[in-house]
């Protein structure tokens, strides 16, 4: 038979594990206990908490912290809870106001270099990047994406999920652009691709924006102006 | 070109060379002794073989190789190899 | 219940990524259904090799992480209905995975596939246990340089520690002519060092660069690689394949030479 109580130390806080077999009487007593002998351990030690193992109500929670408290000089400042649909919860709620932010303002960030394979840059607002992107790089915005570049990697624009997000490169050549939902990929044929870009040496700034689910590549002009929506 | 592949044919080949200089660097990586046990092992020898001859410490050698059985099954076997020079000319003189 | 096989090298850029494409194309040629598993995280490759670069939305550690099913991380090849390939994450490093995550999703593969081939990252750490963890039999690449044949002998010891049952052995970037010279290890005498069964002898081939450029393995095709390849697959199949005669080949580009000498 293990023990009823095991108490596992973190750097900032203590997690209590405690035998789900055990009754509520006996982990008090085992709490008081095991606390007791640990006084000197901990010291004036301010904490956070988390419960393990046993199904806890809030009343037993805090008669549990009760007891810590009498029984040792450690203070808890707060528990931690361990419930994966509280969890899923505050993500939503996260996320939620997120897509507000996003919907309801125009802010934007600026980055400076070249984003090569394997580095990502993940932003909350729209970002212009001065810069190349090199193939196997990534940008992903909740608003728009600018570069001043060349774009040759992965952009994901509206990654919560606006539709209205757009992506303008100088250089437009990615291996996949993103917007909302949708996913467009470069053509497959990479020898005719490189020819043509030889052949259109003189690089124009392009626009990818989403229409009715697909992604469109224009040229930056007057023409697609109505299609831009801030 | 002439004399370098006259160069090349008085020696062994390069692939032989690299066949053998591997040989001998797989064997060492696949030697289960640490370098301590052989030490261990070497000074060992070195002392019981010093009871009766008088040994050459500086030209000792010992190894343990894979080495091929002198049978037709052609299979190897883990073996110490040990080449121990003696200053002694005539070492078994009584 | 389908076959894990890790191709593996222990030194790098002696072909595994390319072995692993071409090898796994030619199972998938001879109606196989295969699964590719690129498991160098960080630095992936796999898929540009494939030419499979822009469809990649999920990736390995996407899915051992279950951000979503293993059938959304697995990519349709262009060319061969049945052949998937499931890309590496580019920005994580080899730690975002574990052995034990990399069983479970090789052998929840084995339902759907016949072959999964692990492409194995170089080195001897946790990326090269990552991928061993799953396998049954393992492939080992090597060349016929001193560095490759000696990382090779370090890898068959590794892989016999783990209990990796059957290893063959692949001899890559062979040339006959050198070998004809005395100047390069022939695949006999890598046989002879390394002391396994060998499956396959792919030759130096400019047709390999050119395959890659375009991101279609060559398999199959009427090049000295390309038969190799499909060789090998067949082999891992079981049919007995006799070895491809490289020295007869090297006279037939002669003969070629010497149509432009005329």
């Amino acid at each position: 038979m293990g023990e009823t109580v095991v108490i596992k130390g973190t750097k900032s806080g203590i997690t209590l594990v405690l035998n789900p077999d055990a009754d509520y009487e006996t982990l008090k007593k085992d709490v008081a206990a095991k606390f007791s002998d640990l006084t000197a351990f901990f010291g004036e030690a301010y904490k956070a908490i988390s419960f393990k193992g046993h199904k806890l109500s809030d009343e037993q929670k805090m008669e549990l912290i009760n007891i810590i408290h009498e029984n040792c000089k450690l203070s808890v400042l707060c528990i931690v809870e361990d419930d994966p649909e509280e969890e899923e919860t505050f993500r939503q709620a996260l996320e939620n106001k997120l897509m507000e932010q996003e919907n309801s303002s125009n802010t934007g960030q600026f980055y400076k270099g070249n984003l090569r394979s394997g580095q990502v840059l993940d932003v909350e607002t729209s970002i212009i990047v001065i810069g190349d992107i090199k193939p196997g790089a990534k940008v992903i915005s909740k608003g728009n994406v600018i570069v001043l570049g060349s774009l040759q990697g992965n952009v994901y624009a509206g990654a919560a999920g606006n539709p209205n997000a757009f992506v303008v490169a100088l250089d437009m050549h990615p291996v996949q652009i993103r917007i909302a939902d949708a996913i467009a990929r470069s053509p497959d044929n990479p020898e005719k691709n490189i020819k043509k870009r030889r052949k259109n040496a003189t690089h124009e700034t392009k626009i990818a924006f989403l229409d009715k689910g697909n992604i469109y590549i224009e040229p930056l002009d007057k023409n697609v102006m109505p299609d831009i929506h801030l | 070109m002439g004399f370098l592949s006259n160069w090349f044919k008085s020696s062994e080949s390069s692939s032989d060379i690299a066949k053998s200089r591997l040989k001998l660097a797989i064997t060492s990586d696949r030697a289960v002794c640490s370098p301590e046990l052989m030490e261990q092992m070497k000074n060992d020898i070195i002392q019981v073989i010093s009871k009766y001859v008088d040994i050459d410490t500086k030209g000792l050698d010992i190894k343990v190789t894979r080495t091929e059985i002198d049978d037709e099954s052609g299979g190897t076997v883990n073996a110490v190899l040990a080449s121990i020079p003696i200053k002694d000319k005539r070492p078994f003189r009584r | 219940m389908g076959e894990v096989i890790v191709i593996t090298s222990g030194k790098g850029g002696v072909g595994k990524t390319t072995s692993t494409a071409n090898i796994g194309t030619g199972l998938a040629m001879m109606g196989k259904k295969v699964a590719l598993i690129d498991t160098d995280i960080g630095l992936r490759n796999l898929d540009v090799v494939m030419g499979l670069e822009n469809r990649i939305v999920y990736n390995l550690v996407d899915v051992v992480e279950n951000n979503c099913r293993i059938k959304q991380a697995l990519i349709k090849d262009k060319r061969y209905p049945n052949l998937y390939l499931l890309p590496s994450a580019q920005t994580k490093d080899k730690s975002a995975v574990t052995p034990e995550q990399m069983k479970k999703l090789t052998g929840d593969l084995r339902n759907e596939f016949d072959y999964i081939l692990l492409d194995c990252p170089a080195g001897i750490e946790q990326g090269f246990k990552n991928a061993i963890a799953g396998a049954d039999s393992a492939l080992v690449v090597t060349t016929p340089e001193v560095s490759a044949v000696r990382d090779a002998d370090r890898i068959i010891g590794l892989l016999e520690a783990n209990d990796i049952g059957q290893t063959h052995l692949i001899v890559n970037r062979l040339r006959a002519d050198m070998v004809k010279e005395g100047n390069m290890m022939s695949s006999d005498d890598v046989v002879e060092i390394l002391a396994i069964d060998l499956i396959g002898i792919v030759p130096d081939d400019e047709h390999i660069v050119i395959s890659t450029n375009n991101g279609e393995p060559l398999t199959g095709s009427d090049c000295q690689a390309g038969q190799a390849y499909m060789n090998i697959s067949k082999r891992i199949l079981g049919e007995d394949v006799p070895y491809l005669d490289l020295e007869v080949t090297k006279s037939f580009f002669q003969r070629f030479a010497s149509i432009f000498k005329r």
